[in-house]
């Protein structure tokens, strides 16, 4: 994989500030978008800027093709039809919709619980916070190991006969453990429960399969892997979706509507009321052009390497008292994600020095998982996460400043 | 108290740039609260503190790191250092306007008598500064 000419194609890459480039290491929160899919979505905007599904002339023709390839692009990307691919606003819609919808089918209860993890993602928690505060659902979290990963035998024991649903994150945003989300579905079915992963960290980063994992829903974004904001994925079960009720009803969702009532489109369709983001799914459908063409195994392979050099690093500033590592510390069981305590800086302070002295972009705070990162500091932390145009270098700069910074200011 | 002398700072600066009027808003925010004893709730303060110390660490990591340690307290001297000096700038317009530059045990030092400096006329001084004449104009245009 050529990182050099990778990072030709992202123009903010190019971008010097008081003469230094800049060196991005927030890819957690979101990735940068190369050319390609910025030139797609101009493409919509120039030459076919109609609405999808409601006119015939051609412009409204060449965007509804557009659109529906992109679902059909996106969903063969994780192993899924265009019927079971949803496009949302992004993780956190995907999840409420199906909270939401779930819900109004009745397959949550008094009595009833919903399993999920100490490191999700507020996007994996607040939705199901709302049944159980309205007495339909007690939510159970399963902690972690003393390395960070999952304890799966926490896990198992929570989940039970009353267990509805199991949602689970593939990868963490915060302590960036793998979670084995095959021998997770498994026993979620094996007690009679739905399996609902949230890949939002796993797509863009490793080849993924929703029908090898056994999930019935999971959720992604699409501008953590290279798509514009605004875009969002969840892939189905097809008969699971086509038993759910919609979530938001209007345009588009309906086949027919009369006075005092109407029936639904097929899927997607159901699930996409309304003039959708369609710059953002034909955006994302280049998104994931650009992917297949570096190829899902190179880009895991990459990512690897940045985790195992960045470990090392860190590692060494750790073994020195500057910092402390919250992460497996194996590259094998983690994604490209460090999180870490700079110990005599809060983590904003080093963040914005780190950005003023040498525009490194960290994040530092909750990360989202207020929880889980507030146990272990309650100023929060700070997080470097690494994509496909990262070097190891970017990595070292990293390394050298925080020690610098530390070093002056501890 | 940064935001005090931000807010002076980026007040001026923010008539000729829009970047610096958003930190001027910032500064002002930041300043209502911490004058009403409550926590600056938009970060400027930590921010214009890391821009600062993060600035004069790159040139020299110790005085950096002195400026990092002791930035409340420098930043209290600095304003407190601004406002006395506003005061007696203050005081100093005022003796200006009322008394010109005339000082009556000295009235050799008068360049402007309080009216004269109202209609920008300069003249010499006698012991009675009322009395001062209009200028003379020179061959070379200065007073006299």
């Amino acid at each position: 994989m050529n990182t050099e000419k990778i990072r030709a194609d992202f123009p903010v890459l190019q971008r010097r500030v008081n003469g230094k480039p800049i060196t991005y290491l927030d890819n957690a929160a979101t990735s940068l978008k190369p050319r390609q899919v910025l030139d797609a979505m101009n493409r919509y905007y120039t030459e076919f800027t109609a609405n999808i599904h409601r006119g015939v002339h051609r412009m409204s023709e060449d965007a509804s093709r557009e659109w529906e390839d992109a679902h059909k692009r996106v969903g063969k990307f994780v192993g899924a039809s265009p019927e079971q691919t949803i496009f949302t606003r992004n993780t956190t819609e995907s999840l409420n919709l199906l909270m939401y919808s779930l819900r109004e089918q009745g397959i949550f209860g008094a009595g009833s619980n919903i399993v999920v993890t100490k490191m999700e993602h507020h996007s994996n928690i607040v939705p199901w916070q709302f049944l159980e505060r309205k007495g339909e659902a007690k939510l159970e979290f399963a902690g972690l190991n003393v390395d960070y990963t999952l304890d799966m035998e926490d896990l198992k024991k929570k989940i039970n006969k009353n267990t509805r649903l199991v949602s689970v994150m593939h990868a963490s945003n915060t302590v960036a453990s793998i979670n084995p989300v095959r021998e997770i579905g498994k026993i979620a079915h094996e007690n009679g429960a739905l399996f609902v992963v949230d890949g939002a960290q796993a797509v863009p980063h490793m080849p993924v399969d929703v029908k090898k994992i056994g999930a019935d829903f999971y959720a992604f974004s699409g501008h953590k892997m290279l798509g514009p904001t605004g875009i969002g994925v969840l892939c189905g079960r097809k008969e699971l979706l086509e038993k759910m009720p919609p979530f938001l009803y209007g345009g588009d969702m309906i086949h027919e509507v009369k006075l005092h009532s109407a029936t639904w489109n097929v899927l997607p369709y159901k699930f996409e009321a309304g003039t959708p983001h369609i710059a953002g799914g034909i955006g994302l459908g280049a998104a994931v052009d650009y992917l297949q063409r570096i190829g899902m195994d190179n880009v895991h392979a990459h990512g690897k390497d940045l985790t195992r050099h960045a470990l090392k690093v860190m590692g060494e500033l750790e073994g020195r008292g500057k910092i402390r590592l919250y992460c497996p510390k194996d590259a094998e069981k983690q994604g490209a994600i460090t999180m870490f305590d700079a110990l005599k800086l809060q983590p904003h302070e080093l963040a914005l020095a780190l950005d003023e002295a040498e525009n490194i972009a960290i994040r530092s705070g909750m990360h989202c998982a207020e929880p889980l990162v507030s146990g272990f500091n309650s100023e929060g932390l700070c997080r470097a996460s690494f994509y496909l145009y990262n070097t190891k270098e970017e990595i070292d700069l990293l390394a050298r400043t925080t020690e610098k910074i530390l070093g002056a200011f501890g | 108290m940064i935001c005090l002398i931000a807010l002076a700072v980026f007040g001026i600066l923010g008539i000729f740039s829009a970047t610096h009027r958003a930190y001027a808003k910032e500064a002002f925010d930041c300043v209502f609260r911490r004058i009403t004893l409550r926590k600056c709730n938009t970060a400027f303060d930590q921010k214009m503190k890391m821009k600062i110390t993060t600035g004069i660490m790159k040139m020299n990591p110790k005085v950096g790191g002195f400026a990092f340690r002791h930035f409340e307290a420098i930043s209290w001297a600095l304003t407190i250092l601004t406002i006395v000096s506003l005061i007696y700038s203050a005081i100093a317009v005022y003796n200006i306007a009322v008394h010109g530059t005339c000082d009556p045990q000295n009235p050799d030092s008068c360049v402007l008598t309080p009216q004269q400096a109202a209609q920008g006329q300069t003249c010499t001084c006698g012991k009675d500064v009322q009395s001062c004449s209009a200028p003379q104009i020179s061959a070379n245009g200065a007073g006299g």
